[in-house]
Formats: structure tokens, C-alpha cells, sequence
């Protein structure tokens, strides 16, 4: 199974193991990791499950797409929007992710 | 085919300790099963934290019970003329909306509620109830007594805040507030209120009025309210129609009015009877946001919500089938030892907190930012500025609503 290494608010690194085709933020709510939400259940609703792509990562994760309702979301999250912020219930854990690392921001609400 | 039936003397959702105590009534549901059939309301009730979450987030239910509602009150010969006319509204809401055209208004909706815009609301709501309580000290003063908090406080801060961000004049927020109260009879599920439908009609009618006034006058003399903004995403004709543009902006009012003070209600009494919460708020010992997701989760004013089964399906054992009705009782999955421990016991420490009270799903709470931050503003400034506040009784009546936890009135000596 992949893991994830989830950063949370306090800078505490959590090595979290997500079954293929999960997406980061229902990895990090089973896990009750501190500072994520995702309280819309990945609906793309309640913009709450906010994270920063590590930079060693973003190449293969990837920015929001152009034109599509997360990236407009992405303007209405509580923390600094950067041009590493996804909404992590938009990304699907495959084999090659294992290993990424991603910052779950000071705030959600 | 499996359905679990519950027993007949367990079947009245408004029975006296069903609206006293719905945790414990409805925890007795959940243990006959989390999914269970009520013969006497003739739907499914939904108690248990993961079958509520599962329902409201996934896509075997809908929100659209309007439609339904809507055929049958126009093929009534004559229809109800009382109700048609506030269906006519309603039936234009978001909540009732299913995507793509959810997803859209979504979208263009929640801007000014979302954490972003919320988060630059901050210095406006302090403001709002720093006045609110030099206000109510002021009363006080003058003629010394007992005060209702709900209506003299808890009722007037989303009133106000809610009117700033509309840009609506403060001498006619109580307006306002009223008319929120009257139509709660009809939308809240007053079962059985026999006058609700036209007391529901009056107050729709004078609220519509007042709307439509407002954003014509907005259209004239645009602002830098959310009427304005509304106004201007209409006219850029992005798909917001005039209907859609009324209807919402009376569900910004209706939907900010009643959830918001309810919950600061609720809240201030849960502190009055829990000691330790109030030293705790009075010395600051306890972050406030956390404090108020607990408040949520202990004492949220939404009860329960309403849908339609959208597809057959099984769920807990149960055989679902389309267009049965289903009520997922936010309070019981809120309180279910399955996913809380102590559940009911109020720790405004309480982590991790992974509370329901603003529901889940495509449908969860558009206000829930401003809510959590008037919330988070409103407890504890009053706690401080009245440490000693005492509620006058220990028995407080609730409104016997289907869908609120909502108090009568909340007699209190302000100390």
C-alpha cells in the first residue's frame, strides 16, 4: 500500500499507508491527522481539506486543472493560497505517489 | 428484503422527551438498528455517525423533495394557496438544487461565505458584538431583570451581522428576524401548528417585498455588499436568473437567522450548566474555536435533515427503495459512541472532533465559515463580559421542530 507522509500544522511528520485510489484527504481524515478537515466528504463544497504539495512532489501531482471548480475553489480556502495548494480530496493515491509528502496548512476554517 | 420496524410506542419524532432529549431518544433508535423504518412518519431514520456521513456524502439520496411537493400542491384542484406561493421560492433554492445546476449556483453563492471572505469578516463581527453586548448591558441598566437571551441576544447577533453583510440598515434587522421566525413553522417542520401555513404566507409575502425592493435599489446604487455582488453576477449573465437572485437572497436570511441563533443559544446553556466550561471561556484557557466545534457537536441547532431515497439500495441490512423519505438525525450521529467517546459529555478540549453539524456532502452548510466565526466571537464575549450570568431555569422548554434543537426562550438573570 502507498504511504503518505502527511505534515501536520505543528510541523509533526505522519507516515500514513492509503489504499490505492483513495484520495489524500480521506487518508488523512481515517488517520484523524490534525488540521485536516475534508468535512464535505470530497464533494469539492467545503474547501477544508487544503494541503501544500511538498515541492520535491508537485511535478508529479500536479496543479489543479485550468478551468475546473477546484481550481476555483482554491480561491476561497482560509490559509495563503500558494501555487503548491490542492484540495486533497481531488487527488487519487496511485503507486506513483508513494512516498509523497504533502503540508496540511495552519487552518481550514 | 429487509426492513427493521421500530415497536409503536417509539414512533413519535415529536413526542415530549423526543423534543427534550433527542439524543437519548434517538441513541435508542440507533441501538435497534442505525438505519431503521418509523411506520408512523412513514420514512427512514438514520442515528448512527457512520450511516449518516455515508448518506449525506454519497449519491444514494436527494435534496430535491421540492418537485415532488410542487406537483402536488399545482394539481390540487385550486391548490393551497397559502403554501404555493412560498413553494414558488422555495423551489428555486440550492438546498433543493441537484448538479449540474447545484454545482453552479454553488459556486457563485457561497464566495462571499467561504473561509476566505469570512476570514476578512472578522474585525466586522467583533465590532457587531462588542455592540451587541454594550447594548444589552445598557438594558440592563435602565431596567434591571430578567432578559430573554435568545431573543435579546443570541437572535440579534446573526441578525445583525447578516443585515452588515447585505448591507440592510440595522432598524430593520428585528424585521428581519421575525419573519425568519414565522416561516421556521412551515420549513422546520412544525408538524401539526395548524395556523403555520398562512402565518408562514404573511411573513414570506412581506419578506419578498422587502428583497425585491433591495435589489432593485442595489441594481440603482450598487454597494460593496453581497446584495451587489449578487446583483452584478446576475447581470453579467453568468447564469444567475432573477428568481434564482430573490429566492437566494431570502435563503441568506431565512438560513443565517434561525441555525446561527439557535446555536449560541444552545450554547449558552450548555455553559451555564457545565461549570467548568464557563471557567474555562471566562479565563481563556480553552481555544475558542475548538470550544465552539464542540458546541457544535454537543448542542448544534440542526436536528436532524431530510431526504429522498434516489436509487434502491442497501444500507445496514436495510433494502432501501427510491422516493421513500429518509431523516438523517444529525444530533444522534453526533453523540454516537461509535465515534465519539463520552459522547455526551461536553469537553471543549475535545480532539480530534470530526462533528457533523453542518451536515456533509454536495448540500453541507454554505454558511458554515460565518456561523463558526460569529459562533466563535458571540460565547465567549458574552461569558466574559457576564461571567456571572445565571439561566433562570433548569427545565428550559425546546420548539417541538422536526429539523431544529431549538430553545423557546431562554430566561436569564445577566449578572
Amino acid at each position: 500500500m502507498p504511504t503518505v507522509n502527511y505534515i501536520d500544522p505543528a510541523g509533526i511528520q505522519h507516515e500514513v499507508e492509503v489504499p490505492l485510489g483513495q484520495s489524500l484527504m480521506e487518508g488523512a481524515v481515517r488517520d484523524g491527522i490534525v488540521g485536516m478537515l475534508g468535512e464535505c466528504g470530497g464533494n469539492l463544497s467545503c474547501v477544508t481539506c487544503h494541503v501544500y504539495i511538498d515541492d520535491a512532489w508537485f511535478d508529479r501531482v500536479g496543479p489543479a486543472l485550468e478551468g475546473s471548480l477546484e481550481e476555483e475553489l482554491l480561491d476561497n480556502v482560509s490559509a495563503e493560497r500558494l501555487p503548491s495548494s490542492r484540495l486533497s480530496c481531488q487527488i487519487h493515491i496511485g503507486a506513483e505517489l508513494d512516498g509523497v509528502v504533502v503540508r496540511v496548512p495552519p487552518r481550514q476554517t | 428484503m429487509s426492513k427493521t420496524v421500530l415497536p409503536d410506542h417509539m414512533t413519535d419524532l415529536l413526542s415530549p422527551v423526543a423534543v427534550k432529549d433527542p439524543y437519548m431518544y434517538f441513541g435508542k433508535y440507533r441501538e435497534i438498528s442505525p438505519v431503521v423504518w418509523n411506520p408512523q412518519w412513514k420514512g427512514w431514520i438514520f442515528t448512527s455517525n457512520a450511516t449518516v456521513r455515508e448518506g449525506l456524502a454519497g449519491d444514494t439520496m436527494t435534496s430535491d423533495r421540492i418537485t415532488r411537493f410542487e406537483d402536488q400542491l399545482t394539481s390540487r384542484a385550486g391548490g393551497d394557496q397559502n403554501a404555493d406561493i412560498i413553494y414558488r421560492t422555495m423551489v428555486q433554492w440550492i438546498v433543493y438544487a441537484t448538479p449540474p445546476r447545484h454545482t453552479h449556483l454553488r459556486l457563485l453563492l457561497s464566495k462571499p461565505f467561504s473561509p476566505r471572505a469570512v476570514k476578512n469578516q472578522k474585525a466586522v463581527v467583533e465590532t457587531i458584538i462588542a455592540e451587541l453586548l454594550d447594548e444589552l448591558e445598557q438594558k440592563i441598566k435602565n431596567k434591571p431583570g430578567p432578559v430573554d437571551l435568545l431573543r435579546e441576544y443570541a437572535a440579534q447577533v446573526p441578525a445583525r451581522v447578516i443585515s452588515r453583510l447585505m448591507g440592510i440598515p440595522d432598524q430593520d434587522a428585528a424585521k428581519l428576524g421575525h419573519w425568519s421566525e414565522e416561516l421556521t413553522l412551515l420549513i422546520l417542520g412544525a408538524m401539526g401548528a395548524e395556523d403555520r401555513h398562512s402565518r408562514a404566507k404573511e411573513a414570506f409575502i412581506e419578506l419578498e417585498n422587502y428583497v425585491r425592493k433591495m435589489v432593485a435599489a442595489r441594481r440603482k446604487n450598487p454597494g460593496t455588499d453581497l446584495v451587489s455582488d449578487w446583483v452584478a453576477a446576475r447581470d453579467s449573465n453568468v447564469g444567475l436568473t432573477e428568481e434564482e437572485l430573490i429566492s437566494s437572497c431570502i435563503l441568506v436570511i431565512f438560513g443565517g437567522h434561525e441555525t446561527t441563533m439557535n446555536l449560541i443559544a444552545n450554547s449558552l446553556l450548555a455553559v451555564h450548566q457545565h461549570p467548568a466550561a464557563r471557567q474555562a471561556l471566562i479565563e481563556g484557557s480553552v481555544d475558542s474555536a475548538m470550544a465552539v466545534e464542540e458546541f457544535l457537536r454537543f448542542c448544534g441547532p440542526t436536528r436532524s435533515i431530510l431526504r429522498d431515497v434516489a436509487k434502491d439500495h442497501e444500507v445496514a441490512g436495510q433494502t432501501l427503495r427510491a422516493g421513500e423519505r429518509a431523516l438523517f438525525v444529525l444530533a444522534a450521529a453526533n453523540q454516537d459512541p461509535g465515534a465519539f467517546e463520552d459522547p455526551g459529555t461536553l469537553k471543549l478540549d475535545r480532539s480530534p472532533n470530526r462533528h457533523i453539524a453542518f451536515g456533509t456532502g454536495i448540500h453541507q452548510c454554505l454558511g458554515a465559515p460565518l456561523a463558526r466565526l460569529e459562533a466563535q466571537v458571540a460565547i465567549p464575549e458574552f461569558v466574559r463580559r457576564f461571567p456571572g450570568y445565571r439561566v433562570l431555569t433548569e427545565d428550559p422548554e425546546w420548539q417541538p421542530l422536526l429539523m431544529t434543537r431549538g430553545l423557546k426562550a431562554l430566561p436569564t438573570e445577566v449578572l
